[in-house]
């Protein structure tokens, strides 16, 4: 608060449409003829109904997609909006909750006459909402890094374009983990389906790496100390890997830091266990040479590109991954990307589909589904993507980080081919 | 060392009181940052002290334990011309209607993002946590905003229908509709979706306007409209009283004013434990022991849809477990001073009854359901408090900026620190452990005041001091029990 009036300008929801006129009447300049009729018509808003987790488990996630978000509209507007129109962002509250999700999807189609819906994060929300937007034929796209769309569970309005899943996360991490860290592996989860998908897709690819996994220690979730799973650890493990989350995280390394003491294998974690957490918490000095996963790298990287420049200055983060207005506040790094990203690809699939209202959502998902290679650019920080249209997934390239003096330092970033796997599903088969 | 622990806690508590100009929020390194703090310490030094207080007072003579309630007389102007000006008070609640129509509308056509419009920030953030603790320091605030009396007492009065709801029902319909309110809050799927919430308010107007026509004022605000009744009894903890007609202030002890109060009806004592109750589930539903029970996966919280039966029932379940605790306490404690007569002078049996020492001894819950309140919700004000004030600076969501703060985020990053959330977590814990002692000696109070020796008054008090000390330990438990809703 105190600073408010400090550090770079920030985007407000409120300023997004702001400066827009100039854009949009610069893009309806070309067409002389036309233009009288253009303007008018064109001068109504695309608007993207923003499904974004305000209360409920994942706020905290929700305050940075929403966040990230108002920066890329402000960015897409002050460029000249979409085929020369305004975006217009309606955020609706799904309170993190699947029920309210799939009203809040119907909301968009029929009450707020929004062209798509964007930006959904929890899977369950996902799976609770993307049958009503199919019903409703309203072109939904999430943000949740779950294995859900590519897994053909969904429909083919329902697209992930701007974030890899986390089958491709977990299969990509083996050949680096296996060639550097260690082959026999302890894999320490929670018991429920996060940590299955963990121990399935991990156990899978680092057996192809040649690779062991030694032990499986499943953790029952409502547990809040760990000492007595420990000893459960064969000796001959060369590398842990620890996707544990919840509010004992902090709990958790710092147990399996005291546990270990000075000589410990290697240890592997997902950067979902402590996002938005500050690495340099109590209790977590334990981490200090560890590895993680990354979507993105927190921390600004010695060889950090424009485009990471440009991203972090127009969502707010400084290059430590934290807001530019509190250090202290740590965003959520590793996935609000994937809002930047998805909103760059909808603007360019508008564009290619020539979509004019609701009636073009078809061709809008056609034109998607044709989109296949995307290069690293200020549209797409995190790197490169590669769409597969059959699928509705995005792939691309992984981070892991080394905790390095209190930072996350890149020690690997992973190919796009590592992340590929055999498609499940081909929804461009299905009818629309 | 427990007490240096217990001292070092209230010193952090008033430091972060008086130091914290800056606003948090909750997130999960909040909660795991709490984790890694020593609770337990801290929890067996919150219910020593109020055992402590338990003990002290039961040795202290009554006219000592009357005296902390005797409040000081101060000579100050009393300001008749406002406090006791109705024109203004009618005037001052028809703002507060205009107003409160004014967020309706916001609340139906504004931003549909509840951290923008100024609805649920309004409803949720101001009113129910900032007004509702404004009341146990400064007095019955709500009787000036409330935004039904001024247009009743100005023109809807003349048009009344004259009917009257029967005495015995009491303030039960308060009860319903206070427990059916908390319901809103904890099982509603979406209680802040401002759409939703303006339904719910408008609805709220009319049905109150329309009792107020057809049943009076003294009927409705009495015995249905159960914030004039919580937000009565909360004024009653304010340490300030003013006077009228030059009279004077009074400046007392918190609770001096409510011991005041002479013959509590039943039903309000029920009120009164029903405010304790659905605070005290509106936090016990967020942890990881309840989701257990409720078969709740708490690293995979479904959403509120999931769980709206077993929050709609928990809500009901702990109201009534907490009226038979207190009356178990209750009768116990008379059981116990009569089997003390038992066999001896029949005559000197207690002549206390029951139903009297139960309504009699409910208004001592009464700060321990107020620090509740301020400690459950003190880390959501301090982030919604952040978004109230960037609304503020746009309270029509059109853009205008009136308070300048075009480049303002809102944060939640101190609770990434282990020195503030332990602040945090220790100014949470001491207004409990303050409230249970205040609590205590009102108790003690109460209880001195309807048995006559001081053996009876001690043996009675057993029970509700037990009562008291483990709500304490329960209290300290939930600010530090893991969470995942």
């Amino acid at each position: 608060m105190t600073d408010k009036k400090k550090g770079p300008k920030l985007v407000s929801r409120r300023n997004t449409l702001k400066g827009i006129g100039a854009g949009a009447l610069l893009a309806t300049t070309g067409m002389p003829k036309m233009m009288g009729y253009a303007q008018a018509q064109t001068s109504e808003p695309i608007k993207i109904g923003f499904q974004v987790h305000r209360t409920g488990i994942g706020a905290a996630y929700g305050r940075w997609y929403d966040r990230t978000t108002q920066a890329a509209v402000k960015r897409i507007n002050d460029m000249g909006g979409i085929n020369g129109r305004p975006v217009e962002i309606v955020a609706e509250d799904d309170g993190t909750d699947p029920k309210r999700g799939a009203e809040v999807v119907e909301k968009f189609a029929s009450q707020h006459n929004c062209d798509i819906a964007f930006g959904t994060l929890f899977s369950h929300v996902v799976f609770g909402s993307a049958p009503r937007a199919g019903e409703l034929k309203l072109p939904y796209f999430v943000v949740s890094e779950g294995h859900h769309v590519a897994s053909g569970k969904l429909n083919r309005y329902t697209l992930q374009p701007g974030i890899t899943d986390v089958k491709s996360q977990v299969q990509a991490m083996a050949p680096f983990v296996g060639d550097n860290l260690g082959k026999k592996v302890t894999m320490i989860y929670p018991d429920f389906a996060f940590g299955h998908d963990h121990r399935d897709f991990f156990s899978e690819a680092i057996e192809r790496q040649g690779g062991q996994v030694v032990a499986k220690i499943a953790v029952p979730p409502a547990e809040t100390s760990f000492t007595k799973y420990f000893p459960k650890i064969p000796r001959d493990t060369e590398v842990v890997y620890h996707v544990m989350v919840g509010p004992a995280v902090l709990t958790f390394v710092k147990e399996l830091g005291e546990f270990f003491g000075p000589s410990r294998p290697e240890i592997f974690g997902f950067i979902d266990s402590l996002e938005a957490v500050d690495i340099n918490s109590p209790g977590l000095e334990f981490l200090e040479g560890t590895y993680f996963w990354e979507g993105m790298p927190r921390y600004a990287q010695a060889n950090q590109t424009s485009h990471d420049k440009l991203y972090r200055e127009a969502v707010g983060v400084d290059e430590n991954g934290a807001s530019t207005s509190d250090p202290k506040d740590v965003s959520t790094f590793a996935h609000m990307f994937g809002c930047w990203e998805t909103l760059n690809i909808v603007k360019k699939g508008m564009e290619s589909a020539g979509y004019k209202g609701p009636e073009d959502r078809a061709k809008l998902i056609e034109a998607v589904e044709a989109m296949s290679d995307m290069p690293m650019s200020d549209d797409h920080p995190q790197g490169a993507k590669r769409f597969n249209g059959k699928t509705h997934q995005t792939f691309g390239s992984q981070y892991i980080s080394k905790v390095t003096d209190g930072k996350l330092v890149v020690s690997h970033t992973t190919s796009i081919e590592d992340t590929l796997y055999e498609d499940e599903v081909d929804y461009t088969t299905q009818p629309f | 060392m427990r007490v240096r622990a217990f001292v070092n806690a209230l010193i952090m508590a008033w430091f972060v009181i008086l130091s914290t100009t800056k606003i948090a929020a909750a997130h999960v390194s909040e909660q795991g940052i709490v984790l890694l703090l020593p609770t337990n310490i801290y929890i067996i030094s919150g219910c020593l002290a109020v055992i402590s207080s338990m003990l002290l007072v039961a040795f202290l003579p009554h006219d000592r334990v009357f005296s902390f309630f005797k409040p000081l007389r101060i000579r100050l102007p009393s300001f008749d011309f406002v406090f006791q000006n109705a024109l203004l008070k009618d005037a001052i609640s028809l703002v507060s209607l205009a107003i409160v129509l004014c967020l309706i509308v916001i609340g139906a056509v504004g931003s549909r993002d509840p951290l923008v419009n100024m609805l649920p920030l309004s409803i949720w953030t101001f009113w129910w946590i900032v007004i509702f603790m404004m009341h146990s320091v400064f007095g019955n605030i709500w009787s000036w905003i409330n935004p039904w009396s001024g247009l009743y007492n100005r023109a809807l009065k003349h048009v009344g229908l004259g009917l009257k709801l029967p005495r015995q029902i009491g303030c039960w319909p308060a009860i319903i509709v206070f427990i059916a309110f908390y319901g809103f809050i904890i099982a509603d799927i979406a209680p802040d979706d401002p759409a939703r919430l303006s339904n719910f308010v408008l609805g709220y107007l009319i049905f109150t306007f329309l009792g107020l026509i057809i049943f009076g004022a003294e009927s409705w605000f009495k015995q249905v409209e159960c914030f004039t009744i919580l937000f009565s009894f909360l004024a009653q903890l304010s340490p300030f009283k003013i006077n009228a007609h030059g009279r004077g202030w009074h400046i007392g002890l918190p609770g001096w004013q409510a011991l005041r109060q002479r013959n509590i009806p039943f039903t309000q004592a029920l009120f009164l434990l029903s405010v304790l109750g659905s605070g005290s589930f509106d936090g016990v539903n967020e942890t990881f022991w309840w989701l257990v029970q409720i078969d709740i996966n708490p690293l995979a919280f479904p959403g509120r849809s999931a769980v709206v039966w077993p929050s709609t029932l928990g809500i009901i379940g702990a109201n009534i477990l907490l009226y038979v605790i207190f009356a178990i306490c209750i009768w116990l404690g008379l059981k116990v001073v009569n089997y003390g007569y038992s066999g001896a002078d029949h005559s000197a049996k207690t002549n206390v009854n029951f139903q009297r020492i139960f309504s009699a001894l409910a208004i001592s819950v009464l700060p321990i359901a107020a620090v509740y309140h301020a400690s459950h919700y003190l880390t959501t004000s301090m982030v919604n408090g952040q978004y109230l004030i960037a609304a503020l600076s746009d309270p029509l969501g059109n853009g205008s900026n009136i308070l300048g703060l075009e480049n303002y985020q809102v944060t939640t990053g101190y609770l990434n620190e282990i020195a503030s959330v332990r602040r945090i977590w220790l100014s949470q814990a001491s207004l409990v452990v303050l409230g249970h002692i205040i609590a205590v000696l009102m108790a003690h109070y109460v209880i001195a005041k309807h048995f006559n020796t001081w053996k009876d008054v001690v043996i009675f008090h057993i029970p509700i001091a037990l009562f008291m000390a483990t709500y304490t330990w329960f209290g300290l438990w939930l600010l530090a029990a893991p969470k995942g809703a």
